[in-house]
């Protein structure tokens, strides 16, 4: 008996204390905002300083958020603190999930990474929980505080009016941020950096000269083909990487070492071989016209993919590592010998060293990275329409969202503006001008990135140390007008590179489009089972485990992706997309 | 050891008996005993018992702002998220999965520890014993990174270490990683490699505290070696490996997440999707949806409740048939 | 007497075929270990050209001098040892004492007790719930999140507390207290010298799982001045986050082998010291799980 009660006891102890934890609340000073500035410092947001409470994601290898030279110098000029809650990509689903349940843990702004899924179940549920940015008379505990664009974001709101000067035939900002109840809940990201809108497939353009010129009989000399520019149709290509195969491409006595084309997985290599054939995705993708979401991997069209690409595995063109290969780094253990991949800039997959065998015109020595561009998309004797690229999309929204259990709504939607301003572009790109960056000219045409000489890492490491728009954290506003003007041998020319693909870009999802949260719940249950069968397909089919050119084996993958709940997925798409005719 | 401390404390029954020293209330209800416990049961039940509450939302559509209690339930009478699971299409390829792997590794990381230990069990030299044991052991103190790390490096196409031997035996120079037929032999074979050492201690030690007027025995019968080894040593260890299968069979569904998930490529899917894996691919999508939280966790649930059954059944055939239980 | 001496040597050979047997399984199991540390001696370039067997090629010290110069991957160490340390303490005190009133017969709570323990073996609350109450604890990005969760293994206690009713015989601890001995004064006095062996076992049990974890600090850390050796070698060795090598892919490449050989080294050192121990323990505790 006694026991009992003390074990009872006790219980309610442990309890009581874990209920304890209190909340302080904040009184909210109106008087203490300024939403225009001072005279002095127009970017100065409080009199007195107040602490916002910031959750944000952090790459693993970035130093803190609070040691980043934006955050502090962003803190100078508004007087305000920052207090930073940033779990790691592994944490971050619980962690948000968490604050919800303590209102002392709640933050008064979630900078990058919003998901949209959760925007619309908030709004369906009239959960309450994000605050509209564009609402006319909206009200909290404050106050009126009426709609944040309007009244104090006039940076973000020019940048919404123009279409953040991007064509609007592309993709349109408003209805991106616009939920269907006609409001917005997350401010956008936008990106118009020609490099950062695609993934690239890159071919080293020296190799198809060693083949052109010493190889009479090769692909390339019998076809023409003495530059990456010349390759038009995937049959080029892959007549390209055959002679890598056969002949002594890198110019190095052995003609046996080079591996012609390796990927991260399939998936980079498949969206390049894809394009020539129609698609940019193996996934749902958007018909041309707009009229319907077609499901790729079911496709005469992906066939032929398959069936290309389990050619070319046959005859060695292939990395054998491929589907191995979980990340760039275990693709470039074998970098220096690759003649072609997809990466986001080839330093990062070959080396920078410089290659022995092969010169310039002026007999200098190539380094491995100098010697790769870009490939543009190609046709095929199936497929002579447009050309297609796969496009990443200019904006998402998932920018910054603010609880309503905030009372610094007004505070944060400046700040946010001033993140959105030609200052604050520039601080979350590459930090404080004529510290970390100076112009060039009087007329501001390029800039100089200032690494110290003392900084040990390469300059994206450094970049890290300003801004959290490094690994997995996007930019509010990335761009092309300030990053495009970087002065930069090697990051010129791959913005050079990249600009071959910008008129061709398809995003195969446009985000103006969006779905109920059951839909996105059924998406998401449905693509957790689905999804690994077709990456093992591929793989087999490919690597010849399963015969492609057999038919019973293409009807019965098309049974399992039906099993799977395949036409399912497809019908959510057009359902969804028949909403917005 | 213990023999020498128990002189120290020689008294005849009688002593006991005669001087009782009256015991405290204190000591009588065991308080002292009570208190040493305490820290732990405070631990248990703020760690293991206070999360159960969140056993409820795999009956709930849970979402963060109305939190566990908060959440609706979801219809079937709760009992959506399992009739979801039990009907998805790769339920039994799943099922199959887990249990291909825990199956293959009940029955070689039951049974070859036990070889390995009666045989090292004869090993006479002592240097070489001494030796043996301690290569053995090194492995298992690898973490599973490393070893998956190891493996990707020595599996590599072409180049692999491995590969090449697996070539000159005239198989493909693929990586072994990417072959699903391969998958279940590499995760098996590799964790026999980090454990076989470290599981055979049990053993070894149960063996060296054979009686050795057994041995003489079986000698004096004429028992050879190896008579003696299975006639003998084997039969004394039994009723250990049976608790040791037991406990393994009740986690025959808690396949470890972390090798699996670290060893998963495209190549091998079909064989390296198993429960867990699946159940942490619902729980974070990486395309960008909503986090099934309350599906994931009726999944959970679901694979406890199997496994609770089958401890106990196994529990109860193993006391009709052998006499050896768990509890 | 024929019959004998022909037995003895049919003995001996026996005896010296098992040896060699054993010895060759024994050096298969090394290969593995012998070939990463023979990666981690060799230049960069033959070890991504496959050229490495049980020998470096192109024999080089550069990557051990270049590891040390690797901030995070020496903080992280610090910080595992501090872990390692204080969590062993914490987890082996607490099984210790926790298995002590379980193994005497007439603690009263002892049925209860065992079935309270013995049920979370089985069922847990899932990643959610556990999340949350760390962090309404107000444990999250604390050290204490990394030692905490997880700290207390019941089946240790399980294993420990057989140990203490099977190898302590009953009438030692009858007699203390005829001796006038409080049953902490028993646990301490005589109870602990005698579970040395299984004290050891769970001292290294402890020294291995905290050294090698790494998802507790995945999940509630994110200080990275608070990282775990495991955290950051993830982030060298499977995220491929870091700067390992400056740019050099072949470099990085090699210098994985020696965070690996750097890494695992503590554990492969200490565990030979307590061998003895883990032979003794772990077969007394086990016998009656």
């Amino acid at each position: 008996m006694r026991k009992s009660t003390l074990f009872l006891s006790l219980f309610t102890l442990i309890g009581g204390c874990l209920v304890s934890c209190g909340n302080k609340t904040v009184d909210y000073n109106l008087d203490n905002f300024l939403p225009n500035g001072t005279s002095e410092n127009p970017y100065q947001i409080v009199k007195e300083p107040i602490t916002i409470h910031i959750f944000a994601p952090k790459s693993s290898g970035n130093p803190e958020y609070k040691d980043q030279k934006m955050f502090k110098y962003l803190s100078k000029i508004t007087n305000i603190n920052f207090r930073f809650t940033t779990p790691d990509t592994s944490a971050y689903n619980n962690q948000r999930a968490a604050v919800w349940s303590n209102p002392k843990n709640t933050p008064d702004l979630f900078l990058f990474n919003n998901p949209i899924a959760e925007q619309v179940q908030y709004a369906e549920n009239n959960f309450d929980a994000l605050t509209p940015f564009n609402k006319a008379g909206y009200k909290d505990s404050t106050g009126e505080v009426g709609s944040l664009i309007d009244n104090y974001m006039p940076n973000y709101k020019k940048l919404l009016d123009n279409n953040f000067n991007i064509d609007r035939s592309k993709e349109d900002a408003k209805k991106t941020a616009t939920l269907s109840n006609g409001l917005m809940y997350c401010s956008l990201s936008a990106k118009d950096v020609a490099r950062d809108l695609t993934y690239k497939m890159f071919i080293n353009n020296v190799w198809i000269k060693n083949v052109y010129n010493g190889y009479p009989k090769s692909y390339a000399k019998t076809h023409n083909i003495d530059d990456a520019s010349k390759i038009k149709t995937i049959d080029d290509y892959v007549g390209i990487l055959t002679d890598f195969k056969n002949y002594d491409a890198n110019n190095d006595g052995r003609s046996d070492n080079e591996i012609p084309v390796s990927s991260k997985q399939y998936e980079y290599f498949r969206n390049f071989i894809l394009q020539s054939y129609g698609y940019v995705t193996n996934g749902m993708e958007i018909e041309d016209d707009g009229s319907k979401f077609t499901f790729v991997c079911i496709t005469e069209a992906y066939k032929k993919y398959l069936k290309t690409a389990n050619s070319m595995w046959d005859a060695g063109l292939i990395d054998k590592n491929t589907s191995a290969n979980k990340t760039d780094t275990t693709m470039a253990a074998n970098g220096k010998i690759l003649g072609s991949f997809v990466a986001a800039a080839p330093y990062l997959i070959t080396s920078q060293k410089e290659d022995p065998n092969n010169f310039k015109e002026d007999g200098s020595k190539y380094t491995y990275d100098e010697e790769y561009v870009t490939v543009s998309p190609l046709t095929s004797s199936y497929y002579n329409g447009p050309l297609k690229q796969l496009g990443l999309g200019y904006f998402r929204a998932d920018g910054a969202t603010i609880p309503t259990k905030s009372i610094y709504k007004r505070e944060v939607a400046r700040l946010l503006d001033i993140m959105y301003s030609e200052l604050g572009t520039q601080l979350i790109s590459y930090g404080v001008e004529n510290e970390d960056w100076t112009w060039d000219d009087e007329a501001h045409t390029s800039w100089t990135f200032n690494v110290p000489s003392s900084f040990t890492g390469n300059q994206e490491e450094y970049r890290a140390t300003i801004t959290p728009n490094v690994g997995s954290a996007s930019a509010l506003y990335w761009s092309n007008d300030f990053v495009g003007k970087m002065n930069d041998k090697v990051i010129t020319k791959l913005n050079e590179q990249s600009e071959i693909y910008t008129p061709y870009l398809k995003t195969p999802e446009p985000q103006e489009y969006k779905f109920t949260s059951k839909e996105y719940e059924e998406i998401t249950t449905i693509k957790a089972s689905l999804d690994s069968q077709i990456t093992y397909y591929e793989a087999s089919f490919i690597e010849g485990n399963i015969d492609i050119n057999n038919d019973s084996n293409w009807n019965s993958y098309l049974s399992t992706i039906k099993k799977f709940h395949g036409n399912k997925l497809e019908d959510i798409y057009n359902t969804m997309l028949q909403r917005y005719k | 050891m213990t023999n020498i401390k128990e002189k120290e404390f020689n008294f005849s029954k009688e002593e006991l008996i005669r001087k009782p020293k009256p015991r405290s209330l204190w000591s009588k209800w065991g308080l002292t005993l009570f208190l040493m416990a305490l820290p732990t049961i405070i631990y248990i039940f703020v760690f293991h018992y206070m999360p159960l509450e969140g056993l409820i939302i795999s009956f709930k559509d849970y979402n963060a702002i109305q939190g566990i209690w908060g959440s609706p339930w979801t219809s079937m009478n709760g009992f959506k998220y399992f009739y979801t699971f039990v009907t998805s299409p790769n339920f039994w390829t799943l099922v199959k999965n887990t249990l291909v792997l825990s199956i293959l590794s009940i029955i070689f990381n039951s049974t070859l520890p036990i070889i390995y230990a009666l045989f090292l069990n004869e090993v006479k030299y002592k240097w070489a014993k001494k030796t043996v044991q301690i290569i053995m052991y090194a492995p298992y103190f690898i973490s599973t990174v490393v070893l998956v790390g190891i493996l990707f490096i020595l599996f590599r196409a072409d180049t692999g270490v491995l590969t090449k031997m697996l070539v000159s035996l005239g198989f493909d120079s693929t990586s072994a990683m990417t072959n699903p037929k391969a998958f279940a032999s590499i995760y098996v074979i590799s964790g026999l490699w980090q454990g076989l050492g470290w599981w055979s201690i049990v053993y070894m030690g149960s063996l060296a505290n054979v009686d050795p007027n057994l041995h003489d025995a079986a000698k004096i019968d004429g028992a050879g070696r190896f008579r003696r080894i299975f006639a003998v040593n084997f039969p004394s260890i039994v009723p250990l490996a049976i608790i040791m299968l037991i406990m393994s069979i009740g986690n025959i569904l808690n396949v470890g997440f972390e090798k699996v998930y670290l060893m998963y490529t495209a190549g091998n899917s079909v064989s390296s999707e198993i429960i867990s894996t699946y159940v942490y691919r619902v729980s974070f999508p990486t395309y960008g949806g909503i986090p099934q939280y309350s599906y994931a966790t009726a999944i959970g649930l679901f694979n406890s409740v199997i496994n609770i059954i089958i401890l106990v059944s196994a529990n109860f055939i193993s006391k009709k048939v052998s006499d050896n239980s768990l509890w | 007497m024929v019959r004998f001496s022909r037995r003895i040597n049919r003995d001996k050979v026996f005896d010296v075929v098992i040896t060699v047997i054993m010895l060759l399984i024994a050096l298969l199991f090394l290969i593995p270990l012998i070939n990463v540390l023979a990666c981690s001696f060799s230049s960069p370039d033959s070890v991504v050209a496959g050229e490495v067997g049980l020998i470096p090629v192109g024999f080089t010290l550069d990557g051990y001098k270049d590891i040390f110069k690797e901030e995070s991957l020496m903080r992280g160490f610090l910080n595992s040892l501090l872990y390692t340390f204080l969590g062993t303490v914490i987890q082996v005190s607490l099984q210790m004492l926790c298995a002590y009133p379980l193994s005497r017969k007439d603690f009263k709570g002892r049925r209860f007790l065992n079935i309270f323990l013995t049920l979370t073996m089985f069922i847990s609350g899932g990643m959610i719930p556990t999340y949350l109450l760390i962090s309404n604890l107000n444990m999250l990005d604390t050290m204490w999140a990394i030692i905490i969760p997880g700290c207390v293994s019941v089946f240790n206690i399980i294993v420990i507390r057989t140990y203490m009713s099977t190898s302590i015989p009953g009438e030692l601890q009858e007699a203390a207290r005829i001796d006038g001995c409080g049953d902490f004064q028993i646990f301490l006095k005589i109870i602990l010298p005698l579970c040395r062996p299984i004290i050891f076992v769970m001292v290294l049990y402890a020294i291995v799982g905290y050294w090698n974890s790494y998802f507790n600090s995945l999940l509630y850390v994110q200080s990275t001045n608070l990282y775990p050796l495991q955290r950051v070698l993830q982030d060298m060795l499977v995220s491929n986050n870091s700067s390992l090598g400056n740019g050099d892919p072949n470099k990085a490449e090699q210098l994985k082998y020696v965070t690996i050989v750097i890494s695992s080294l503590p554990l492969l050192v200490i565990y030979p010291f307590f061998q003895k121990y883990f032979e003794k323990g772990v077969v007394m505790g086990g016998v009656k799980g």
